[in-house]
């Protein structure tokens, strides 16, 4: 197995954010390639009001591309932050906190959050989220990489409108690989309308991110004994927020009535964690593992 | 009936949204075979293979004249000497008809057909049967003009329950006309919310009618959508999966000026013809038909805002939310600030999301934390703020001194809250 490359949130390093050249950078991650290539985000020089947020690919030679993000931030000067469970959707496994960045005030202000990720065997990349707004926060989620020696945005995962809230997770894949996977999910306000749940694993094609071929990555769930009916399902979420933050309630395939609670995962370990703290503040849900298709989506089971 | 603007047809208009909506009529109607005239998804493109569904359903139902030997069609119209007829607003009525339920097709819609069975295409055009002599009025072959025989055809044969079928000018989208009563509904319960800062209620009302009278599309608020309490908007903010970073006051839902207003239960046609319902927000349409689901909204605005002086959000994407005024140029928690100085027993100031407070001391503010922190009775206060607020000595504050002016701080919020009339917009 290849040394792990670091990979990072944000660089936890005091060096950062660092001014200079114009820009204040917020991180600087290796590819493991040769002469020093790495990945750099930072804020650029404003324009007005709108600071791009950037990601560079530089090396010895100098720099190999810029990508700016959709999303400028309201000024070039960040403060730490991190990336909690206010922001985060998926992962139900993963407690840990992150440092990100948030840079701007109100409708301005922009959080930003990034991570190396090994796309294929010998293909770094930079998997970045952002989350803006004030009234109403969405999320967005780039990969940059280099193709062709370039550096180029090559998979963008836009959050939908509404109550909606997403995440990529990534998790080990093959042959050194990571596998990365959007996670949306959507909770209407509507006691006639189930909720959804998506989850689409990605590959690489040679120069984008793509939707994986069916079955590819395998995807598993938590799913509970059915209920009568949402109004039911739900108020047994709110309930035991705490364990069952990551369910939705959704119509289970096959089923003629009722609702179930569901959580997705990427593996039948983390399935395994999800149900077993389910079980410890619900017993009474009877959560069991079940696997899911690859890419899922509830939306089909209902249909 | 189902009406179109423009003509469709070989080199007539073909304005997406006729094109869509003549494409779907088409899917949607069976011919003598028993098929569909139009195989393929509608998509607002005209091509030969729609021109041939026209003129096949022309000829089985004897509304066209053929076109002579060796000629072209003749065009319906010569371009740009077509004046659509103006659909004239109607008064609200109430629909007629039931409408279908929501498919339990699992064919997908997808971009392209994909999924969707197609029969193959003829590679000529060949007549079923010799044409029925053509009785009454008819358009040219090839040609579905305005208000003419074959869209009027078209609209008898439709299956029940589609005879609402429509598209709003611009869009692609095929949808159903909605229930008139739900909007007159969605309408009276706007205007008759108190909770909503009057002049805004009123055009917000006019937005949900005239978006029911131009395009029979229904518009409503959703849950939270309307005036939110301090205490809904900590829960929002304080909630996994925040949908909002505004605080208790620092949202324009706190003060009557904002709302989010979308199109919940709006049925729509799958590229196969079955419906789908959607919500508030279109996340189905936006699932697989993106494009279509942001012309959707482009339309809502070209009334909300172009109209009616509404303005959006800031933020793209955020495309439900409509206010008073442009939070661009407005800070919010300025002007929670300001109206706390103007309603509240202390002197209040606001920066980088922090909130300043001379704790009615009338000497220096200290920074007393965030608005949710605040409303949470958890400001950032300890007994060296309250005596630098108060001009005490820090060993005679005792922690319930501390307790009682987080109790105070929060209850100033109360009375902001409680004065949300008196709230103005302050710049950035």
């Amino acid at each position: 197995m290849p040394a792990a490359a670091p990979d990072s949130f944000a660089p936890t390093s005091r060096e950062y954010p660092r001014a200079g050249s114009g820009r204040t950078v917020l991180g600087e991650y290796a590819t493991g390639s040769a002469r020093r290539e790495r990945f750099e985000l930072s804020i650029a020089q404003c324009v007005g009001s709108e600071c791009p947020v950037q990601v560079r690919l530089l090396d010895d030679a100098g720099e190999r591309g810029t990508v700016s993000l959709d999303w400028p931030a309201g000024s070039r000067e960040p403060t730490r932050t991190e990336v909690d469970r206010l922001w985060r959707t998926g992962d139900a496994s993963d407690s840990t906190t992150r440092e990100a960045w948030t840079a701007g005030d109100e409708e301005r202000e922009v959080d930003v959050a990034a991570r190396r990720v090994t796309l294929a065997p010998g293909v770094p990349g930079l998997l970045v989220w952002q989350r803006g707004g004030f009234e109403h926060v969405k999320r967005r989620h780039y990969v940059v990489a280099p193709v062709g020696g370039r550096l180029a945005r090559v998979w963008t995962g836009e959050e939908r409108a509404g109550p909606t809230w997403s995440d990529v997770l990534v998790v080990p894949g093959p042959g050194g690989a990571d596998q990365l996977m959007l996670y949306e999910v959507v909770r209407p306000e509507d006691d006639r309308m189930t909720d959804v749940l998506d989850v689409t694993p990605l590959a690489w094609d040679g120069s984008r991110l793509v939707e994986a071929p069916p079955g590819r990555a395998p995807l598993f769930g938590v799913a509970s004994s059915a209920f009568g009916g949402l109004r039911a399902a739900r108020a047994a979420r709110t309930a035991h927020l705490a364990c069952l933050q990551d369910f939705v309630a959704v119509t289970p395939r096959g089923a003629s009535a009722g609702i179930t609670l569901l959580a997705a995962a990427p593996s039948r370990e983390t399935a395994e964690t999800i149900r077993a703290r389910a079980a410890r503040c619900a017993p009474w849900l009877q959560p069991r593992v079940v696997s899911l298709r690859s890419p899922y989506s509830s939306d089909d089971d209902a249909r | 009936m189902a009406e179109i603007t423009g003509t469709v047809g070989d080199k007539a208009r073909n304005a997406k949204h006729d094109v869509a909506l003549v494409q779907a009529m088409l899917r949607l109607v069976k011919g003598k075979g028993g098929a569909a005239y139009f195989a393929g998804p509608y998509d607002g493109r005209y091509n030969a293979k729609l021109g041939q569904a026209i003129a096949k359903f022309q000829s089985e139902q004897g509304v066209a004249t053929a076109a002579p030997a060796g000629a072209a069609a003749a065009p319906a119209a010569p371009a740009g000497g077509f004046t659509p007829k103006p659909i004239t607003p109607a008064p609200l009525a109430p629909a007629g008809g039931s409408a279908p339920s929501s498919s339990t097709s699992r064919s997908p819609f997808g971009a392209g057909g994909a999924g969707v069975s197609a029969p193959p295409a003829p590679s000529k055009f060949t007549p079923a049967a010799p044409a029925p002599a053509p009785s009454g009025p008819t358009d040219t072959s090839g040609v579905v003009s305005v208000d003419g025989p074959t869209i009027k055809k078209l609209s008898e044969l439709l299956p029940k329950g589609f005879e609402g079928i429509r598209t709003m000018p611009d869009c692609t989208l095929v949808y159903l006309a909605g229930d008139a009563a739900a909007a007159t509904a969605s309408a009276k319960e706007i205007s008759d919310n108190a909770d909503l800062e009057s002049g805004f209620r009123t055009t917000v009302a006019s937005l949900v009618n005239l978006m029911y009278q131009r395009h029979k599309l229904v518009l409503s608020l959703t849950k939270s959508g309307g005036r939110r309490t301090f205490q809904k908007q900590y829960e929002l903010a304080t909630q996994a999966e925040a949908p909002t970073k505004a605080g208790p006051g620092e949202s324009n839902h706190n003060w009557g000026r904002a709302v989010d207003i979308g199109f919940q239960g709006i049925r729509w046609l799958q590229g196969d013809g079955s419906v789908l319902t959607d919500d508030y927000w279109l996340n189905r349409l936006a699932k697989t038909k993106p494009a279509w689901s942001a012309e959707l909204w482009q339309g809502r605005n070209a009334i909300a805002v172009g109209e009616l002086g509404l303005f959006p959000s800031a933020l793209a994407g955020d495309l439900i939310h409509l206010q008073a005024f442009d939070d661009d140029k407005v800070s919010m928690r300025k002007s929670l600030a300001a109206l706390l100085d103007t309603v509240g027993a202390m002197s209040w100031s606001v920066g980088s999301g922090s909130y300043q407070c001379d704790l009615g001391g009338g000497k220096d503010k200290v920074p007393v934390g965030k608005a949710t922190q605040i409303w949470n009775r958890s400001a950032t206060i300890d007994a060296a703020a309250l005596a630098k607020a108060t001009g005490k000595k820090a060993a005679d504050i005792k922690p319930a001194d501390v307790k009682a002016m987080k109790e105070k701080l929060r209850a100033e919020f109360e009375t902001a809250e409680g004065s949300w009339g008196q709230w103005t917009a302050v710049n950035k």
